[in-house]
């Protein structure tokens, strides 16, 4: 060891302070591998340490603490650690080198063989020598930290000097501000309330941890601890609630600081007096009761701000709770409990049952708080109150609706506690609670909420609504309501959802439905479904117009039932009720529609389960998929027969396909790969397939052919199509030739004339070629399928096959683009010369969104190839080229052909590819305004809005052209479908919001004018908007 | 504003406050359960090639009117077919109504709760009247006349007056201008009030009060509520 290291250190200190921390560390290093012995090291440091210039003092302490703060917690011997720390406490006397003395203390503090007397030392020595108000905080701070190690620690040791560590510390923390320092201090002060003896200085502990409240601190916007006044406030409360020897003096001061105007610091009192019943415990808190009680009522009988009655509520049952202990059942005569209870009722009861009186309810909430507190008090307040408001709702009270409302209100009031305290059905019960005391008013309690609910007219929407609320509370209490009268419950509910026609009335009826079903399944089983599904036309019973009340229409009962699917048992049930249902009306042939909605319900599940992705459907798929086609099929075949059209009926198959699509998208490759082979066999190869019913497999199989020979059956198509978009790409395609299966189906394609079989066919196409095409078979089915489809676009006579041929090379085109292949790009090119053709230049314009569209089937949802670039890709391919052709148009049919082209190409883009080459075509997009096309002006319409806020200072530029033909849009009712006039009125009502003011300013007077005739349109819709848009301009700046 | 006139009005749950009825079957909990496309391929009206006519080039019987320019195909192009219930829009006249009136009105702010005055039944749609009359055509002339009549929350109600001149603001800036436009208290409800109801409907009073920046302050904050946006 030499004098040199530590010269260095000494030296570096100053100019680089890392350096100096290595040297440190290394110092450190030597001594705990024995190297340096500890003594060689102080002796080194020697006379530094006490050298009579201070700034060498301070860099040979620095020097200690830092070396002492690099060993290792058990290298120093406990002989060793009381030598420093009597060494350094000496020097704590030196107050420019407090930081670095307590420094070496704080390293010292958390050996691990650290003595007694060291332990006495320190602390002495630190409450004798030291005086905090001639610190920074810094220093302060490590101060702060050594008491906090040793108290944490060696509380043990501590508790010897009681007396003088109680002193000591309160004088040491005398004035301390700062909040990181104040953290630390409020911790040691709980840790020493509440561990040591504290009777004889209680006071002045107190003073020293309340002297602080309220906290008001704001920590500044660049504060480099990110303490939070609520930090503070946490640490501060849990001194306050320490000891329950504070009572004393905590209550009576914190009830003080109730009375400040400042909505912060009642929140804090609140919560603090809260913490403070808590922890203080029953025998304690009972002497304080009433002067809580008495300060803090009337907050919420007079309704006071924000959350504050709700905290006084939360504080009164935390009193009671601490109160009640020992008591459960009852209260007993006398005690504090007991004296409460009657208190607060003989203040409350009077306001209650007086009709009169607006603080009823506020009294009713006071009590209902006390009562959830505890058993005992819930079942006094129950005894003693409850029946003063039955006798309001009572029919022969005088009590007006209003007034009747109130009650009710409060029942439901003491009904909440009730369950808060007893438990509700499906919550956590930690322990077995005793039985309800509001038993004991059950059946008066479950008659008045049916009163109220069956005797009220409809037009009284709250009130019902109330009565409503009520039963389900009951209904919801744990060991409460038995199996009848729940039941009778959900046939109330039942009747409103399936008569009444208030809107919200039914919309809290069928929630509240869904919450009984969820504790208690059964009831949907056996009264809602029985219930709901009688009310479904039957075929077999002819609507009797005149009996009762006017059903509902069943898609109101549909939605209901989709609805009340809160688990899978129950929607399995209801599956198959509903396919009964549907077997039935299939026999009979009449409502298409009908037989639609109920296939759309299970749909409308399946669908909505698979986003909460929270039941497995493989049950389904295995049974729903089968018995769907095998219906379908059979009513296919017999499709002369008129009563069995509805299953084959194309608006069906429509539903019936995305259910397929659905469930087989849903499973894995592996359940899929079966399902594959058999549906190949049902369309391709013509074979018996096991998804048909057994008895009906021949039949079928014989009336079909091949779908690449034509299939016969007609409608069908779709369903295959679903199938085979739902097919994972790893499920290998059952049919090994892909490429000449595609190629094949091109023909059928175009020799079929209904529209759900060629689109179906369009999407199949596409489907096999984005999804099992390999690189080479999609070569050869450009060079060969494509190549023939482009001539027949361009070379036949008939315009139909014209435009069947281009619709197909359209699916085909996207599927590629969606893939990336380059060469789509000439089935792209193709389309838009075409747009220039004087007769097929519409069909062309068309065909520009097909090519990008955005597709139910043909997605990547279906696992379909989709680069990530395709839609810019084929953006700014085709952006250029349309508004050249545009340009070098002559005639107006071609010139519309290209802006209903970018239309509809438009419609299809997010809006982040288009802003950039906005400027590219907005001359277009402005054009196409005063177009009489009212899809195309919608469209353009629509992109404008969008792109306002995006294109600001573009936008900006072409206002004097943009707000003229909107705003007539807005006025010309005979060219301008109210949806036109409404997106116009919108796109208005954008521009204040989306461009710079003065931009804006100039046509604000015109716009207010000419709005004031849009004022008087015919349709509501239009004046609505036109009424929020004009009120826009008049509030805008300027 | 410092304390309140009435600290604590009676206030009415918004489920009771009068509203437009939904056309049955077509309420809200039903679009929002039958959303899809599908179901509406459903209705008889709607023919199965509008809802494919952005995914198909051909119709049922070959190409569509639209697609193919006028001379190629004459019979067919019957007219322009755009929007898809565009001849039912213009037959289809839907009134200025007193509901309508009252949802202009009722969701104002009453300036010193944070409720509307639908809410503290300030405004009631009982108490709006459209007069319009009808020439010898039976058809309905030009001008008509909206009646408001206001209940102030208690007789003494300064702010009545401000209630007031917010409704005919609100009013003139959202009705067409062939509508006269009269507030009134209603008979009744309050200590000064034919007083109040010529400070109303004096036109110059009524400019006077507009032109004041403090009072056009207030004002807007009442009016500051959208009904569609």
């Amino acid at each position: 060891m030499e004098k040199l290291v530590i010269h260095k250190y000494m030296v570096s200190l100053e100019t680089s302070p890392a350096e100096a921390d290595t040297i440190a560390k290394n110092i450190a290093n030597d001594i705990e591998s024995d190297t340096t012995p500890l003594i060689d090291f102080i002796e080194c440091l020697g006379r530094y340490l006490t050298d009579e210039d201070t700034g060498i003092r301070v860099k040979a302490l620095s020097c200690v603490a830092a070396v002492l703060s690099n060993l290792s917690a058990s290298k120093l011997n406990s002989r060793q650690i009381t030598m420093l720390s009597e060494f350094l406490s000496d020097r704590l006397e030196d107050e420019e080198c407090l930081n670095e003395s307590g420094s070496g203390l704080l390293a010292l503090s958390k050996m691990k063989h650290i003595s007694t007397s060291a332990i006495r030392t320190i602390t002495e020595a630190l409450f004798a020598k030291v005086d905090m108000n001639k610190h920074n905080q810094a220093t302060r701070y490590v101060v702060y930290q050594i008491i906090d190690r040793l108290v944490t620690r060696h509380i043990a040791v501590l508790k010897g000097t009681n007396d003088s560590i109680l002193n000591g510390f309160t004088r040491l923390i005398a004035g301390e501000k700062d909040p990181r320092n104040l953290l630390v201090v409020f911790s040691i002060l709980k840790i020493i309330i509440e561990n040591f003896q504290i009777e004889k200085s209680k006071e002045s502990l107190f003073d020293a941890s309340f002297c602080y409240f309220p906290i008001t601190f704001r920590p500044p916007p660049d504060d480099p601890y990110g303490i939070t006044s609520e930090d503070l406030k946490l640490k501060l409360r849990e001194c306050i609630a320490a000891s329950p020897l504070f009572a004393e003096y905590s209550f009576p001061s914190l009830i003080e600081k109730l009375t400040s105007s400042s909505i912060n610091v009642k929140r804090d009192t609140l919560l603090t007096v809260i913490a403070c019943v808590e922890k203080y415990g029953g025998v304690t808190v009972e002497k304080h009761w009433e002067e809580i009680y008495n300060s803090v009522k009337f907050e919420v009988l007079h309704e006071g701000e924000e959350d504050i009655p709700d905290l006084v509520c939360k504080l009164l049952k935390t009193l009671t709770a601490t109160i009640s202990i020992r008591m459960v059942r009852k209260a007993v005569e006398n005690s504090g409990l007991d004296k409460f209870l009657k208190t607060a009722t003989n203040e409350c009861y009077p306001q209650i049952v007086n009709l009169e009186s607006r603080q009823a309810k506020p009294a009713a909430q006071l009590l209902a708080a006390i009562a959830e507190g505890s058993f005992a008090a819930h079942d006094t307040i129950a005894e003693t109150t409850l029946p003063g408001i039955f006798r309001l709702v009572d029919l022969t009270s005088a009590a007006t609706i209003a007034q009747q409302k109130t009650a009710l209100e409060m029942l439901i009031l003491f009904v909440e506690s009730s369950g808060n305290l007893y438990g509700w059905k499906g919550g956590a019960m930690s322990e077995k609670s005793p039985e309800n005391g509001l038993l004991m008013h059950k059946d008066t309690l479950f008659d008045l909420f049916c009163r109220a609910f069956v005797s009220t007219p409809c037009e009284e929407v709250s009130f019902k609504l109330l009565a409503l609320q009520g039963l389900v509370k009951l209904s919801l209490l744990q060991e409460f309501l038995d199996v009848s009268e729940l039941g009778m419950v959900a046939q109330y509910l039942d009747d409103v959802v399936l008569t009444d026609t208030n809107e919200s009335l039914c919309t809290s009826a069928l929630s509240s439905l869904k919450e009984l079903g969820r504790v208690n399944p059964d009831i949907i089983l056996n009264t809602v479904f029985p219930a709901f599904l009688s009310q479904l036309p039957d075929p077999d019973i002819p609507p009797s117009g005149t009996s009762q009340t006017p059903r509902k229409h069943y898609r109101i009962i549909l939605s209901s039932l989709a609805d009340l699917c809160i688990n899978k048992a129950i929607y399995e049930i209801l599956t198959v009720r509903l396919l009964n249902k549907l077997a039935l009306i299939a026999k009979e042939g009449q409502d298409v529609v009908f037989a639609q909605s109920i296939l759309t319900t299970i749909l409308l599940v399946i669908q909505r389960k698979l986003t909460e992705k929270d039941w497995d459907l493989k049950s389904f798929f295995m049974t729903l998929t089968p018995k769907l086609i095998s219906m379908t099929f059979t009513a296919s075949v017999d499709r002369d027969q008129p009563q069995s059209k509805i299953m084959s009926h194309s608006s069906v198959v429509a539903v019936t396909a995305k259910i397929v699509n659905l469930l087989v998208r849903s499973v894995s490759a592996e359940d899929q790969s079966e399902f594959a082979k058999q549906i190949c066999n049902l369309y391709i190869t013509n074979e018996a397939s096991s998804l048909i019913q057994e008895s009906e497999r021949a039949r079928i199989a014989s009336a079909t052919e091949p779908l690449e020979k034509g299939f016969r059956a007609e409608g069908l198509v779709e369903i295959f199509t679903a199938a085979v978009a739902g097919l994972r790409i790893e499920t290998a395609f059952p049919y090994p030739d892909v490429l000449s299966l595609a190629s094949n189906l091109i023909p059928v394609a175009l020799a079929k004339y209904n529209i759900p079989d060629r689109l179906a066919l369009a999407r199949l196409i596409a489907l096999l070629v984005n999804k099992w095409l390999s690189k080479d078979d999609e070569q050869k089915f450009i060079d060969s399928a494509v190549e023939e489809l482009k001539t027949r676009v361009t070379g036949s006579n008939s315009m139909v096959e014209r435009a069947s041929s281009l619709e197909l090379l359209a699916w085909v085109g996207k599927s590629l683009i969606f893939k990336g292949n380059r060469r789509a790009f000439e089935t792209v090119d193709l389309v838009l010369q075409l747009l220039r053709d004087e007769s097929f230049g519409r069909c062309a314009s068309k065909a520009c969104g097909i090519l990008i569209a955005d597709d139910e089937i043909v997605d990547k949802s279906n696992f379909v190839i989709v680069r990530l670039l395709a839609k810019q890709q084929y953006f700014s391919y085709s952006i250029q080229r349309i508004v050249d052709g545009f340009n070098f148009s002559t005639d107006s049919e071609s010139k519309r052909n290209h802006l209903v082209g970018l239309s509809n190409i438009l419609q299809n883009m997010p809006g982040k590819i288009v802003i950039p080459h906005l400027s590219t075509f907005l001359p277009l997009l402005l054009q196409s305004l005063s177009l009489s096309d009212s899809h195309v002006k919608l469209a353009t319409i629509d992109t404008i809005t969008a792109t306002l806020s995006d294109a600001k200072d573009l936008m900006s530029g072409h206002l004097s052209t943009i707000v003229p033909r909107v705003l007539e849009s807005t006025v010309d009712k005979a060219s301008n479908p109210p949806a036109v006039r409404v997106a116009a009125l919108n796109s208005l009502a954008m521009l204040p919001k989306s461009l710079p003011g003065e931009v804006v300013q100039p046509y604000r007077g015109e716009i207010i004018r000419t709005l004031a005739v849009v004022l008087d349109d015919p349709r509501r819709a239009v004046r609505k908007a036109a009424v929020d848009c004009r009120q826009i301009y008049f509030v805008m700046d300027g | 504003m410092s304390e309140p006139i009435n600290a604590n009005p009676k206030v009415l749950s918004l489920d009771d406050l009068p509203t437009r009825e939904e056309i049955f079957g077509n309420s809200s909990s039903i679009k929002a359960t039958f959303p899809h496309s599908a179901l509406d391929g459903a209705f008889p009206t709607m023919s199965l090639y509008e809802s494919y006519s952005s995914l198909l080039l051909l119709g049922e019987d070959g190409l569509s009117d639209d697609d193919i320019e006028m001379k190629v195909a004459p019979e067919l192009s019957s007219g322009e077919s755009d929007v898809s219930d565009d001849q039912s829009d213009i037959e289809e006249h839907e009134p200025i109504d007193e509901q309508e009136i009252y949802d202009l009105i009722s969701t104002i702010s009453d300036p010193e709760h944070p409720l509307t005055l639908g809410q503290l039944a300030v405004v009631n749609k009982p108490d709006i009247y459209i007069v319009s009359t009808k020439d010898a055509n039976g058809r309905h002339q030009k001008i008509s006349r909206v009646i408001v009549e206001i209940t102030p929350t208690i007789t003494h109600c300064s702010l009545a007056t401000l209630i007031g001149l917010g409704i005919r603001v609100r009013l003139e800036r959202c009705l067409p201008p062939r509508f006269r436009i009269e507030i009134r208290v209603k008979q009744g409800t309050h200590q000064s009030e034919s007083q109040v109801n010529k400070q109303l409907n004096d036109k110059e009073r009524v400019a006077a009060a507009c032109e004041n920046q403090q009072l056009l302050g207030v004002l807007s904050g009442m009016l500051a509520t959208f009904l569609y946006l």
